[in-house]
Parts: C-alpha cells; sequence; structure tokens
C-alpha cells in the first residue's frame, strides 16, 4: 500500500516536472508558426495565421539543411575525440601511480574553470598561425579541448569507482593496457562515457562563438552560426529563429534517443561499484 | 603463494613498460590542454599584469597589480560575485538534490523512463535563445505567465517584477538555470546510479528495508564520487555563468544582475580593456581552484 | 551492435564533412563568396593576379537593403577590375563585434569593416591601425563632395587629424504617432515639451499609453536623453560633456534626467518598461496599443508597405528650450574603415577602390530603389524610387535641421561611457534619483579606463 503511494507519488512528479521541460518544445514549435507581433502579443496563444513559410525561410536564406549536417559532423566529431583522448587519459589517472598525477589531474581540472571569453583571441590567433580558420579540424580540436577536462574529469572519478578486482582479473588472464582499457573497463564506464558523449555533442552541435570567430565560409556554417541571418540590423525575425531550433533540435533529439537507449539498456547488470 | 608469484613477474614486467604507457596515454590530452587550455591561459595571466587596448602590434603596458587593484576595489565586481554566489547556493540546495532526484527516478524501474529521460534533457537541447526568450515572457509582470497565475488564484500580494527587482530579478535566473540544466546534471548522476550493483538493492529489501532507507543507505552513499564531480561543476560553472544571464537580462537592468563572466567580457569587448578583463579571468581561476581544492577536501574528511 | 553504430556515425560523418567542404561554390544572396571559390577565380585569370580584399560588415540578414548590398558587391566582382572582395557579414551586432575586435588584438583584420565611428573606434585611431581617408577624399574632391558635411563628425578626432573613414548610412530621430489615436483624442501634434505633457496627460485620462519604451534595450532611454539633452542645451553641450567642462551631475544636466524621470512616475512611459524589450515596443506601437513613440528614420523602412506605415505621422522631436528647435539626434550611423594592419599598399588602395564604389551616387541611387532610409550621400532618386511620402517629411526635417550629433557618447574621450550613460539612465526607470544617476556616471568616470 505505502510503496503504490509512493510509486503514484513518483509518476505525478515525473510527469509534471516532464511537461514543463517539455513545454519549451511547445512554445518554440507554436512560435515557429508565428510573425513577430504574434510572439511578442502572445507567445502561448495560437497562431492567428499559420506562418509556414518561416521554415522555407529557414530552408532558402539560411541553409539550414546544410547548417544541420555540418553541426551534426563537427558535434559527432569532437566526440568521438573527447571519448578516446579522454579515456586513455583517466585510465592512466585512475589506474597508474606516477610522480606528477595529482599535479597533472589538477591541470585538467583547472581547464573546467576557463572563462571562454579569455581564450577567444589566443586561440584565434591559433588558429592564423598554424592554419586553422575555415576548417573543421581545428574547430574539432578547439570543442574537443574545451569538454575534455569534464570528461577526464567524469571518467576518472567512474574509474575510481569501478572495482579493481576486475582490472586483476583481466591482469591475471594475459591482459596488457590497451586490452584492459578497451575491453573491460571502457564497456564497464559505458554509462559514464555516454554521457559525456551526449553533452560534447549538445555542445558541439549548438557552439556560437568559436564557430562565428573561426568560419567565414558560408558553406562551413554551423546552426547557431546560420541562425545569426534572421538577425539583421535593428529587428530579429523571431519565427525563422524559431522554425531554425526547431530544425536543430530534431536530428539532436533522434541521436539522443538512439544512442542512449542502445548504451544504457543492454548492459549493466555486473557489479561494477564496491 | 603461486598466484602471488605470478602477479609479481606480471608487475616486474609492467614497470619497464608503465612509462611509455603513462606517456603515451597521456600525450594526446596533453597535447590538446596544452595548445588549446593552458596556453590561453599563459597569455590571459601575461595580459592581466598589462594595460593593452587590444590591437594588434599596439603597445601593451606593463601596469604591474593595477588591473587586480581595480577590480578587486570596484564595487561592481563584488555584486556580480554575490549574484555567482546566488548561483552557488541555487546549485546545491535545489539542482543537486532535484537532478539527484531525476537520476533515481529515470534509473528506478518504473515504466517510461525513456520518455522522462528525453523530456527531462530538452531544456539543454532547445538553444538557450529559446529557453531565455520563453522565460522572460513567462515572467514579464503584466501578461506574463507567472503574474497571470499568481492573480487567478488571488495572490495579487506576490505578483513582482520579476527580472527588473535587484536580487529577485538573480534569483530568477538561478531558478531557470536549474531548471535548464537539472536534465544535464541528471545524467551525470544516472551514469553513477545505474552501477550501483542491484544485488545490494535486493539484499536490502529482503532486509525489509523501506525505499527511502536503500535511497539513503545505498543509492547516496554510492554516489559520493558523483557528489563530489556536481559540486566542482557547479562551482566552477557558477562562477563562469555567462549564457543564461547573457540571453535573459544582460546584467541589467542598471548592472543589477551582473555575473563576473558577464562583466570580464564588456570590459574586453565593448570597453576594449583587455588587461582588466584578463585581470577578472584570473581571478576568477584562482577562486575555481580554491574552492574545488576545499571541496575536494571536504569530501576526503568524509571518507575518513 | 553498438560498435557498428558508432563506426557507422563515424563513417556518415566523415563523408558528410567531406562533401560538406567539397561541393561547390554555389551562388547564393546570402552572403559570401568563400575564399575557395575566389582563389579558384584568381588561378582562372591568366595574367595579372587580383587582388582580394576582406570586407566585413553587419549585411547577413534578409532584408532588402542588406541583400541588395551583397548582390552589388557581387557585381564588383564580377567587374574586370583586379580587385576581389571576400564577404564576412554576421548580423547580430555582439556576435559581429567579438570578431571584428578579436581580429584587431590577433592582427589578422578585415581589409574592410563597418563600425559606428566616435569613441567606438578611437582607439583604433589611437594605435594607428586606420587609412586616414583625407588624403584620398583630397584626391578625389567629387568623391568627398558627394557626402554631406555633417556626416564626418563622428570620423574625426582632436589630436588625430585626418578623417578616418566613409559614412555609409544616416539616421535621424524623431517621433512617430499613431493618426488615428490622435484624431480620436482630438490631439494636435506635440511641438514642445509642454504639449508633449499636455497629449500625454490626456492620452492618459483617455486610457491609452502615451507611449510604451522597450527599456529593457538601454539604448532606448539612451536616444530618449540624446535628444533632451540637444533640445534642452543644443549640440554645443556635446562637446561640453565630452571635455568635462560640463559635468555629467551639473544642474543643468540633472535637469535633463529628471524629465525623464517626469515621464516614468507621471506613468506616460507605458508598463512594465524594464521588462519590455525593443522588439515589444515596436510590437505594441503596430498593434495600436500606444499612441507615439521615438525611433531612428530607419523605422520608416522597417514598416513601409505595412498597414501601421499609413496610420503612422511623424514630428521632430519635441523641443524643450526653442532655441534648439532645429537641432536633433542624427547623422552618420554605418561607416566604412579602413585597416592598414599588416596591409600592403596594393591592398589599401583595392579597398579604397572598393569603398569609393560602395559610397558611389550610383549606389546609393540604386539602393534607394529598394530601402526607404535617408542617406550620408548626395545623390538623384531614380524613376523607380517608390513613393515614400513618410520619408520625404522625414528628409525635410533633416534639411530644416541646423545642427545634429549622432549618440552624445560617441564624442566622448572614454569608450566606456556610451554603456555607463545608457546603464544609468536604465536606473531611472528603476525609481533611481537624477542625483544618483549622475553620481553612477561620475563615479565611473572618476574609476577611468585601465
Amino acid at each position: 500500500m505505502k510503496s503504490k503511494v509512493g510509486k503514484l507519488c513518483c509518476y505525478v512528479f515525473a510527469i509534471i516536472w516532464g511537461l514543463i521541460t517539455i513545454f519549451p518544445l511547445y512554445i518554440t514549435f507554436l512560435s515557429s508558426v508565428k510573425d513577430n507581433q504574434g510572439i511578442n502579443l502572445g507567445m502561448f496563444k495560437l497562431p492567428v495565421k499559420w506562418l509556414w513559410s518561416n521554415y522555407t525561410a529557414a530552408f532558402n536564406s539560411a541553409h539550414i539543411g546544410q547548417a544541420v549536417i555540418n553541426s551534426i559532423s563537427l558535434g559527432i566529431m569532437s566526440t568521438v575525440i573527447v571519448t578516446a583522448v579522454g579515456m586513455l587519459a583517466a585510465y592512466v589517472l585512475s589506474r597508474k601511480r606516477f610522480k606528477l598525477k595529482s599535479i597533472i589531474y589538477s591541470l585538467f581540472l583547472v581547464g573546467v574553470m576557463v572563462p571562454v571569453h579569455c581564450t577567444i583571441i589566443p586561440i584565434s590567433s591559433l588558429a592564423t598561425g598554424i592554419g586553422g580558420r575555415n576548417s573543421y579540424w581545428f574547430l574539432t580540436l578547439v570543442y574537443a579541448a574545451f569538454n575534455l577536462s569534464q570528461a577526464i574529469f567524469l571518467f576518472t572519478g567512474y574509474l575510481n569507482e569501478v572495482n579493481k578486482e576486475l582490472d586483476e582479473a583481466a591482469i591475471i588472464d594475459g591482459c596488457n593496457d590497451f586490452q584492459l582499457l578497451f575491453r573491460v573497463l571502457t564497456p564497464v564506464s559505458l554509462p559514464i562515457i555516454s554521457t559525456q558523449a551526449i553533452l560534447t555533442f549538445v555542445y558541439g552541435y549548438g557552439e556560437l562563438i568559436f564557430a562565428m570567430i573561426l568560419l567565414s565560409d558560408e558553406r562551413k556554417y554551423t546552426i547557431s552560426r546560420a541562425m545569426l541571418s534572421f538577425s539583421g540590423g535593428y529587428q530579429q525575425q523571431l519565427g525563422p529563429i524559431f522554425a531554425c531550433i526547431i530544425f536543430a533540435v530534431l536530428p539532436m533529439i533522434i541521436l539522443y534517443v538512439l544512442f542512449h537507449e542502445k548504451v544504457q539498456s543492454g548492459m549493466l547488470s555486473g557489479a561494477v561499484k564496491g | 603463494m603461486l598466484f602471488k608469484e605470478k602477479e609479481r613477474i606480471f608487475l616486474r614486467h609492467r614497470k619497464v613498460n608503465e612509462k611509455i604507457i603513462i606517456v603515451t596515454f597521456l600525450m594526446p590530452a596533453l597535447v590538446l590542454f596544452f595548445g588549446l587550455i593552458v596556453y590561453p591561459v599563459c597569455n590571459t595571466v601575461f595580459l592581466s599584469f598589462h594595460s593593452w587596448k587590444g590591437v594588434y602590434g599596439a603597445a601593451k603596458d606593463f601596469v604591474g597589480l593595477n588591473n587586480y587593484g581595480k577590480v578587486l576595489s570596484s564595487e561592481s565586481f563584488w555584486n556580480a560575485m554575490l549574484n555567482s554566489v546566488y548561483f552557488m547556493i541555487g546549485g546545491f540546495v535545489i539542482l543537486m538534490p532535484l537532478a539527484f532526484g531525476l537520476a533515481l527516478l529515470i534509473t528506478s524501474r518504473l515504466k517510461g523512463t525513456k520518455l522522462m529521460k528525453t523530456a527531462f534533457f530538452m531544456p539543454v537541447m532547445l538553444s538557450t535563445t529559446a529557453v531565455a526568450l520563453m522565460w522572460v515572457y513567462i515572467l514579464n509582470p503584466s501578461y506574463g505567465a507567472a503574474n497571470t497565475i499568481l492573480r487567478a488564484m488571488g495572490l495579487d500580494a506576490l505578483c513582482r517584477e520579476w527580472l527588473s527587482t535587484p536580487t529577485l530579478n538573480v534569483w530568477c535566473v538561478v531558478l531557470v538555470n536549474e531548471w535548464m540544466y537539472a536534465g544535464y546534471n541528471m545524467l551525470i548522476f544516472a551514469a553513477g546510479l545505474v552501477a550501483i550493483p542491484d544485488s545490494l538493492y535486493e539484499a536490502a529489501e529482503i532486509d525489509g528495508c523501506s525505499r527511502w532507507k536503500k535511497i539513503r543507505y545505498i543509492s547516496i552513499p554510492l554516489s559520493k564520487e558523483s557528489f563530489k564531480i556536481f559540486s566542482v561543476l557547479c562551482v566552477t560553472g557558477c562562477l563562469k555563468a555567462f549564457d543564461l544571464i547573457w540571453a535573459m537580462t544582460k546584467g541589467g537592468p542598471n548592472h543589477t544582475s551582473e555575473t563576473p563572466a558577464t562583466l570580464l567580457y564588456n570590459e574586453a569587448f565593448t570597453f576594449k580593456s583587455f588587461g582588466k578583463s584578463s585581470a577578472i579571468g584570473v581571478v576568477l581561476l584562482v577562486m575555481g581552484v580554491v574552492l574545488s581544492l576545499l571541496m575536494n577536501r571536504l569530501f576526503k574528511k568524509e571518507e575518513i | 551492435m553498438r560498435k557498428k553504430v558508432i563506426a557507422l556515425l563515424l563513417m556518415g560523418s566523415m563523408i558528410l564533412s567531406l562533401t560538406a567542404c567539397g561541393k561547390p561554390a554555389k551562388p547564393n544572396d546570402t552572403g559570401n563568396s568563400s575564399d575557395s571559390s575566389s582563389e579558384g577565380e584568381q588561378a582562372g585569370d591568366s595574367d595579372k593576379e587580383d587582388i582580394t580584399i576582406t570586407v566585413a560588415s553587419r549585411y547577413g540578414s534578409d532584408v532588402p537593403d542588406e541583400k541588395f548590398y551583397r548582390q552589388k558587391v557581387q557585381e564588383f566582382n564580377d567587374m574586370d577590375n583586379g580587385v576581389k572582395v571576400v564577404m564576412d557579414n554576421i548580423p547580430t551586432e555582439s556576435d559581429y563585434l567579438d570578431k571584428l575586435r578579436t581580429s584587431f588584438a590577433n592582427g589578422d583584420t578585415p581589409n574592410v569593416f563597418i563600425e559606428y565611428g566616435g569613441s567606438r573606434v578611437k582607439d583604433y585611431v589611437e594605435s594607428d591601425a586606420l587609412v586616414n581617408m583625407e588624403l584620398y577624399y583630397k584626391s578625389d574632391p567629387d568623391w568627398y563632395g558627394s557626402f554631406y558635411e555633417s556626416m564626418f563628425g563622428d570620423l574625426q578626432y582632436a589630436g588625430y587629424d585626418g578623417i578616418w573613414g566613409a559614412p555609409f548610412k544616416s539616421y535621424t530621430v524623431s517621433l512617430y504617432y499613431n493618426k488615428d489615436i490622435f484624431k480620436q483624442q482630438g490631439l494636435t501634434v506635440p511641438e514642445s515639451w509642454e504639449d508633449l505633457l499636455n497629449v500625454c496627460q490626456k492620452l492618459k485620462d483617455a486610457g491609452v499609453k502615451p507611449f510604451q519604451v522597450g527599456e529593457k534595450d538601454v539604448w532606448r532611454f539612451g536616444h530618449l536623453h540624446n535628444n533632451i539633452v540637444i533640445k534642452s542645451l543644443g549640440t554645443e553641450a556635446v562637446a561640453k560633456l565630452a571635455d568635462r567642462s560640463l559635468a555629467y551631475d551639473s544642474p543643468e544636466v540633472l535637469k535633463t534626467y529628471q524629465l525623464i524621470s517626469d515621464l516614468v512616475d507621471k506613468g506616460y512611459m507605458g508598463d512594465d518598461i524594464l521588462n519590455t524589450d525593443y522588439n515589444t515596443e515596436k510590437s505594441t506601437y503596430a498593434a495600436g496599443k500606444c499612441a507615439m513613440r521615438w525611433d531612428g528614420s530607419w523605422y520608416v523602412s522597417e514598416i513601409y508597405g505595412t498597414d501601421i506605415y499609413d496610420k503612422t505621422g511623424t514630428a521632430p522631436f519635441p523641443y524643450i528650450d526653442e532655441k534648439y528647435k532645429d537641432q536633433a539626434q542624427g547623422g552618420a550611423s554605418d561607416m566604412w574603415f579602413i585597416s592598414k594592419l599588416g596591409k600592403s599598399d596594393a591592398e589599401i588602395e583595392a579597398s579604397v577602390e572598393f569603398v569609393k564604389y560602395i559610397t558611389s551616387q550610383e549606389y546609393t541611387a540604386e539602393n534607394n530603389e529598394v530601402a526607404s532610409v535617408i542617406y550620408p550621400i548626395k545623390f538623384t532618386p531614380t524613376d523607380k524610387t517608390p513613393q515614400n511620402p513618410m520619408l520625404d517629411e522625414i528628409k525635410g526635417f533633416v534639411e530644416n535641421y541646423t545642427s545634429m550629433s549622432t549618440d552624445i557618447q560617441n564624442s566622448d574621450p572614454q569608450s566606456f561611457m556610451l554603456d555607463t550613460v545608457r546603464n544609468a539612465l536604465q536606473g531611472l526607470a528603476m525609481g533611481n534619483t537624477p542625483e544618483q544617476c549622475g553620481k553612477e556616471i561620475v563615479d565611473r568616470i572618476a574609476e577611468g579606463s585601465e
């Protein structure tokens, strides 16, 4: 009886919270078929006239299709780098003993704290110096670097919690470091890897400042950069901006659902912590 | 006996390779890190001791600690710091329990967790632009939903000018921030929770533990690492909070909702005082490091 | 299975990014011809190598005159004159400035760029980063003569002889009112400040909002204050405020804050003005929910062709001291500047050529066919120019004005002043007293820059 009430409470809470988090999607959609006046004078009202033309504007003026593809590529590339580089470092930081360990670990920690606006000028001058302007590889590395600290932080923390018996068993089975990391520890760490992967992807997908400063070739525009074309002069066209946001969020939701479910459902029943 | 000997041979063999492994595994991360994080930070530290108007080739005059003096003695900086502290308080008092609760929900055996996960994570996926615009609208005193609901409930006295009353406006942004990032931090907590073996819960169930007790004595203690990670990310995130406040209030009205990061931004890109801006950056970094070290201490102590 | 998914995603991303890079440049109207495509054209040219210059502007959005700009740059590139222009258009102001200021800090500036003159580019002039265009004006008097003389104000600096850029767009701030509402209430258009107060009171008594200011955007009161200062102390006060011989907390200036304070206190400025932004202000006016607003002449081009255009009348901003009736806020807004940071002489010559092209009378006359704004350049309208009585009326005001000034703090020696004053004025809407407002500004001046 008691547990039933508890369950009910959980459901009620989940539904209420779910509603207030999903609500903006609904509002974004409504706004995407209105003009400025419709949005400014009644954001929650149904549109008087459904302006589907905002969507064609998003396609024609902002080339949102291309931009979505660009953003997805950037997001995936940075995610892959962050995951690979981060796991390698985290493995050493959690499993090895060496002199500079705590210093290196704290150094990575500093990375989480750097305010982004301090780095714009040095990074942009670096880009000029090594030919990284207008190139995705440099932008990818920047995104990776900015997510790396948090990734190493999360991965190391997680690996520290993973039962060391797992390693010992693997070593006895004759695993070397590579095998131990990629065959044994990586699968066990999938929950945290997928979490960080999602966060990195969301970052790389929607980042604006560096994408704007480092890219000037229109065909390489990312989604946030492409959206700017609706906010010129003294006025913003809010409707098409929201249409772009809808276009931008759809692939993200699809990837999120596909990826996260795959990872979290199948595995993980074993004794990981202890 | 035999087992131990075998292990020893292994370990000796490994020691030879150990250094190589450490170096090669750390190398990619270090290269990325030094190139794109440490170098800009050094540059910031250098600039913070100079006066520079941001024109290439123009002299960078050494001014010693002047920039720091100006920053630390200005009222606006400490106001902004106070606003950051509000963000931190909100982070620990509201965001942490909320995100942990959501993590418990989505890792529970309830039905529909897939849907919940996607829904809870939605605000982060939508851009800050959309989220900010919507909340600004909701909080509008004359036609926004917040006051309309209050009035409908007969609570006219509680109606406020949410985003233009000093302090209250910061708290509004703090709350929107918690709302937006609850899903984000939920993922971090959930990753730790799914790793807790089911057998522990089953054992507790056999012992007749209530749901609450299972959370109290299994979930929370075994998520200590997640809490530590959250604390550090929260403190540092609050120190450099920028996007949401910029999108919702631009630090206004009349600077009342400024955060250190918005000050830093304005000093550099509006007033072209790059030295002063860098000094703010360094102060934030130092504070971040000190606070995270403190936090690490705190969590270590509790271990004993 | 999982590995496959990841591998597939990876491969997909790489293919996508490859195709993204390899696609040929398609002609489009939104923006830039890319680096790669212009390089390709260079290679195709036979004997002489083209000079490529980069031009940074905010003209990347969909509005007609920005589209026109991009089209004309395309035409410039199609001319066989040895100069190729690569555009970088970032529409949002803060983003544009982020990139521009970063490029100055790194020394890889665009060759030609848009800025707003006055104190905002003073640092670049001081650091000798800009081309002094005076020489080019002297060698081409016709070009120089095509600009209205008054437009060079924000391009000149005491202590730095020269003219540091070329005006491209101009504006003046005037009053717009809803003719229907005025007719219904039997009101006449306010000429003086007392008229304005009377009109406001009558409107308020009749239950109509006189104004609905979007003071969430600080420049709204900034512009109001500019007008109040100019119409009560004259444009000569601008220089005095800049050299501090007229203090920001002197009784004369305090009175200007007081006037704003009064408008707020009497409820003439609208509801929740701190929670209303500029866009909402315009929507409110367009919906007929307030009777008046002040704005730059660009507003005419925004409403041209919509219902509210026909309902709107315009008048000069009301005067406070009759002596300054014919002075107003206005002048050049967007201006072209040429950078010389690490640029070759040939690039600078090419940049000048481009600026001449884009500020030519032909360009302006054609632009006038698609955009209804006022220009810093003299030109003869073509036959294709659409009828625009409201704009003609504003042009009439401008011809009458004896003196104009842009944002007062544009002439200030300190670049933080524009922002400081605007924020202090925003304080008035929060209930700060004029004295507090003055003190806030003076304190910031005392703190100084770096």
